[in-house]
């Protein structure tokens, strides 16, 4: 991605580049009959019941529905932070349903950016360290990180608050610095779990901006929403309903 | 990535300051009582490194067999086998005596006084390297009649180091001549000048051998003095082996069952001698005083072991608070996870926090030690510091015990939270990752092991209060022992303890061999019967005069006390007379009082053989003469006019400043050039109490650091636990609790773990109290006390420590906790 200035002044406009691919690239994700049950001493929840679907490069997918419908746990499993419990789960040509802890965080740190609802900003860290975490943790060089983490933040308009903590930003700045977080390692996949959540309208539409703009420039983004007006902003809208990916119809 | 992870660290300290401080403060705490105790036992273990020497010097060992299950091995033996092995064994450089240290009188024109006093032969001063003030310090010993004098010693007597050619007059009867003066010997060292309690041998003066009397005696010895020449626990045998000879201990060794045929008398019984390395003289003592070949325990792996329990308290208490932090943390460790954290990253982090606390406890811990050391050699004569000051392995083993508390405190808290599966903490920042559980089971450790230590002290102190009380029952009007030796004075014991007798303020005159209150009374060995195969016991043996059991108002039992008239009471060199036993005897026979009188016992002659039998003719209350007993608490008195040089005078309480001049003014119509030696029993009682007290001293220091460890933590979880359930408290109170049942409430969950960890320390505390009355003659009775208050000290510590939290959280609005969440 490079950034270019452009005459509108918000942070989504810096997100310009040459024309987008069409969202009609390769699998980049396959679900194939994924199960998530989470067990405790006297209950068993099935989170995820048979759950098959496809999230192709350069795609933007929403994925709807009621509180409890598996959202959540089926961003989670897209993003390798849960594991499944039976079913499928191909990364590109790899299948990663298998795979032990040790190696989905390698995984995830080279191919995911993570965006919460809540942040998650670490708020002993100061904004620019927040950014650097995922560099750290791939080993990256003291000079890629600086430079890499200079251009993130200038992406999202946050350069001059490298030096503050968190709790020194307005909710829309630290949503802010978690797409910058998120974006700094290059990821493949994008997952945001109700990003504009905790936010008012208007810094809610400038994130939405920002994840319009990065999937125009060929990022993969999956988000789950309960806003109907951003989920069509994606390509396309995934609804669920008590763990299984349902039609339009069926979720009413 | 380091700089971040330091960073990290120094940011989670300064978030949680409470508790940094707590864990900084416990450990530093743990690991001052573990340096502690390491410190102890090397000043014990590892005495007189520093001689040039020192890797050549060895001692030799004795071990007796005395009975089947009674063997003592000690680091002397008897004097007579030092010419022997000089003999036998010419390629050895030096084979040198030292007699064990004893208070002897000394006088001058000037001044009288006593000094501690070891007869050493000249090339003593060739092993050992003693600083000098005056006179040649390899040489001071080869004139006949010389003696050296510790610096302080010769200060006091006469207010100078400058006393080189003084003439001293010993026991009244052999003059020496000063020819060197020695500063005291560097410690840690089995050698003190200074009254220290843990070395074993003590001098102000060391005297040229051949002014010792024993081996000059005036007349042929006697059985007992013959006896004493080879089996008398009274004198060391220094070997100093040749630099690069091919002559080598391991030789030697392996010809020792030689030698000791060749040399031991057959009908003393059976020896075994060995040789260990000079330094190696404490950790035989200790061993001794551990009864190690019966209990198994060596007073080093004691001593270690309770450091280890302290420090092991203090670990648990921070891999609780740990815990309680990294719960609070745990939004954070999942987002690292998520972007990219690896489980070892997780875990490392853990360590290397713990690490730099650690790291820094150690320093303030070594800080500590120079403090406490004064303490410590003040009240147990050990030296600790200077092995710190120049031992590399010192350094190096303390890096290690660095890493490894480091290691063992995080362990649990890293490895938790490096299981924190971010989906579950992410999106439900209360999932309980820490069971609460594990937590508790911490804390019930903690206070498990703090109960013990606590458990422990208060047993060994009621041991050792026991010695007093069995003293006590003597009576109102005191004794005092006069412990000079007379027959090295010169002194008629009976003329002496005839003209005490009709003196005013005097109450009653008696004789003993060994005084009361000495840490180890005499001893003998007696068989059940005439059967050679019969099991033998060692039981106590005093030899006392026919005034004894009146002077000390011991009541007669049964039969009657030792007769002027009866010939057959007297025991001589050849023979045991009619005995006098005391209830525990007659008890450990099967007899009633009535029934032991007539009754005889059988004295073994060497291992296999029974010697000699006697007749029992009284039977006595229990009396406690000497605190500590090697075999059983049983005494058998024994008659011997001639052996007895220890007085003993009951005065009157009613003036005693008036029967101690009485005393005084007898004594120096006898012997104005010496200095009376007396005390009170109670006051030999008191010293003996101290010799003891010094392991109840460390048992309690390391409990009392033990309990604060343990308090801290408390206060650590209190803080967190409580604030964890701030809406349970929210909830419950808006369901109508008052805030006294919220107190209460939290109160008891916080007591459960105190009344758990108490029931563990207790089985644990009981069976080393066991391990005590195997050496004490008096067993206190076994009460529930300490437990009851270990029990209620823990409670009312958590109580007093968690109060004001509880109080706290109790009295917040409801709505306010409710409308937060």
């Amino acid at each position: 991605m490079t950034s270019t200035n452009t005459a509108t002044d918000t942070p989504s406009a810096r997100f310009t580049i040459a024309a987008p691919e069409p969202a009609t690239g390769t699998p980049l994700i396959r679900l194939d009959r994924i199960r998530k049950v989470y067990r405790t001493d006297s209950l068993e929840t099935t989170a995820l019941d048979d759950v098959t679907m496809e999230i192709r490069e350069r795609e933007f997918v929403a994925v709807m529905g009621p509180s409890g419908c598996g959202k959540s746990t089926l961003l989670n499993v897209v993003a390798m932070i849960d594991t499944v419990t039976s079913g499928r789960y191909l990364l590109g040509e790899l299948e990663v349903s298998k795979y032990p802890e040790s190696k989905l965080v390698d995984l995830r740190k080279d191919h995911i950016g993570f965006i919460f609802q809540s942040f998650n900003l670490i708020d002993d860290l100061s904004v620019y360290e927040n950014v650097e975490l995922p560099l750290l943790y791939q080993g990256a060089s003291k000079k890629r990180r600086q430079t890499r983490v200079r251009e993130v933040l200038e992406l999202v308009d946050l350069l001059p608050r490298a030096r503050h903590k968190p709790a020194q930003l307005s909710g829309g700045q630290q949503q802010r610095v978690a797409v910058a977080r998120a974006l700094v390692g290059d990821p493949k996949l994008i997952v945001a779990d109700e990003p504009t959540g905790n936010l008012d309208t208007k810094n809610g539409e400038d994130v939405m901006d920002m994840l319009t703009t990065l999937n125009e420039q060929g990022a993969t983004i999956m988000m789950v929403t309960h806003s109907l007006v951003h989920a069509q902003r994606a390509h396309r809208i995934v609804h669920m309903l008590d763990g299984r990916i349902v039609t339009p119809s069926e979720s009413h | 990535m380091f700089k971040h992870n330091i960073l990290t660290a120094l940011r989670h300290f300064a978030k949680a300051r409470a508790i940094t401080a707590i864990n900084v403060l416990c450990l530093t705490f743990g690991l001052t009582c573990f340096l502690l105790a390491y410190g102890i036992i090397e000043s014990i273990d590892t005495p007189d490194i520093y001689h040039e020497k020192a890797a050549r010097t060895f001692v030799v060992t004795q071990r007796s067999e005395l009975t089947d299950s009674v063997a003592l091995t000690l680091p002397f033996a008897g004097r007579a086998y030092a010419p022997a092995l000089a003999a036998d064994y010419p390629q050895l450089e030096h084979v040198v005596r030292a007699s064990k240290g004893a208070e002897i009188a000394i006088s001058s024109d000037e001044v009288k006084a006593f000094a501690m006093t070891a007869y050493v032969d000249p090339a003593f001063l060739d092993i050992f390297d003693f600083d000098f003030l005056a006179g040649d310090r390899r040489n001071a010993l080869r004139s006949p009649a010389s003696a050296v004098i510790n610096e302080a010693l010769a200060r006091e007597l006469f207010g100078t180091t400058n006393v080189i050619g003084t003439a001293l007059l010993l026991n009244n009867r052999e003059t020496v001549h000063i020819t060197g003066v020695m500063k005291s010997p560097r410690q840690p060292s089995h050698m003190s000048s200074n009254g220290n309690s843990v070395a074993m041998q003590q001098f102000q003066l060391l005297v040229s051998i051949d002014a010792w009397r024993v081996l000059r005696p005036d007349a042929p010895p006697t059985d007992i003095e013959r006896r004493a020449a080879y089996l008398a626990m009274n004198t060391y045998v220094f070997l100093l082996f040749r630099e690069h000879s091919t002559f080598t201990p391991a030789q030697l060794r392996s010809d020792l069952p030689a030698f000791v045929e060749r040399h031991h008398p057959p009908e003393l019984g059976r020896t075994t001698l060995d040789i260990v390395p000079a330094s190696d003289i404490g950790s035989i003592a200790m061993d001794f005083a551990s009864r190690r070949e019966e209990t198994g325990l060596t007073i080093s792996g004691l001593t270690l072991g309770l450091g280890v329990i302290v420090l092991l308290v203090a670990c648990l208490n921070y891999a609780n608070l740990a815990s309680a932090v990294a719960s609070t943390q745990l939004k954070e460790t999942a987002m690292r996870r998520v972007v990219g954290a690896t489980y070892t990253q997780i875990v490392l982090q853990a360590f290397l926090e713990a690490l730099l606390l650690t790291t820094l406890s150690a320093a303030l811990a070594l800080a500590l030690i120079p403090l406490l050391s004064k303490l410590l050699e003040v009240r147990m004569g050990v030296h600790l510091y200077s092995l710190f000051s120049h031992s590399l392995e010192f350094w190096a083993a303390l890096a290690v015990t660095i890493v490894a508390v480091a290691a063992l405190a995080s362990l649990y808290p890293a490895l938790v939270a490096a299981r924190v599966r971010p989906a579950q903490s992410l999106h439900s920042g209360r999932t309980p990752i820490f069971k609460a559980r594990a937590l508790r089971a911490l804390v019930i450790l903690q206070f498990a092991a703090a109960s013990f230590l606590f458990v422990a002290s208060r047993m060994v102190d009621a041991h050792n209060d026991q010695l007093l009380v069995g003293f006590a029952a003597e009576g109102d009007d005191p004794t005092v022992v006069i412990t000079n030796d007379l027959k090295e004075i010169g002194i008629d014991r009976r003329l002496l303890q005839d003209r005490l007798a009709i003196k005013p303020g005097i109450g009653g005159v008696s004789a003993i061999d060994v005084p009361p209150g000495t840490l180890f009374g005499p001893t003998t060995i007696i068989s059940a019967s005439a059967d050679p195969g019969a099991r033998r016991t060692m039981v106590v043996a005093p030899v006392v005069d026919y005034d004894f059991f009146a002077a000390m108002r011991i009541a007669l039992l049964a039969g009657r006390a030792f007769d002027r008239g009866v010939t057959a009471d007297v025991s001589t060199g050849s023979g045991l007379g009619n005995v006098v036993i005391d209830r525990t005897f007659a008890d450990e026979h099967g007899w009633t009082p009535q029934a032991a009188i007539g009754q005889r016992i059988f004295l073994p002659s060497g291992k296999d053989g029974v010697g000699r039998s006697s007749t029992i003719v009284g039977v006595v209350e229990n009396h406690t003469l000497y605190p500590a007993k090697m075999g059983s608490a049983a005494t058998l008195y024994a008659l011997d006019p001639q052996r007895v040089t220890t007085l003993l005078v009951r005065i009157p309480s009613t003036n005693v400043p008036q029967s101690l001049q009485s005393i005084e003014d007898t004594w120096n119509d006898f012997a104005p050039r010496v200095a009376l030696k007396r005390k009170f029993l109670d006051e030999a009682f008191e010293q003996s109490y101290r010799q003891m007290s010094g392991m109840s001293y460390i048992v309690g220091f390391l409990a009392a650091f033990a309990v604060v460890i343990a308090a801290m933590g408390l206060i650590g979880i209190a803080t967190h636990a409580i604030g964890q359930r701030t809406h349970e408290i929210g909830v419950r109170k808006s369901l109508g609790a008052s805030v006294r049942q919220i107190v209460v409430m939290l109160l008891e969950d916080f007591s459960k773990p105190i009344l758990i960890g108490n029931l563990l320390g207790w089985p644990i505390a009981y069976a080393y109290s066991q391990i005590f009355d195997s050496v004490y003659v008096q067993r206190p009775s076994i009460t529930f006390e300490p437990y009851l208050e270990s029990l209620v000290l823990g409670l009312l510590v958590a109580w007093v420590t968690v109060f004001h939290k509880a109080w706290s959280a109790a009295r917040v609005p409801p709505a306010s906790v409710l409308r937060h969440e």
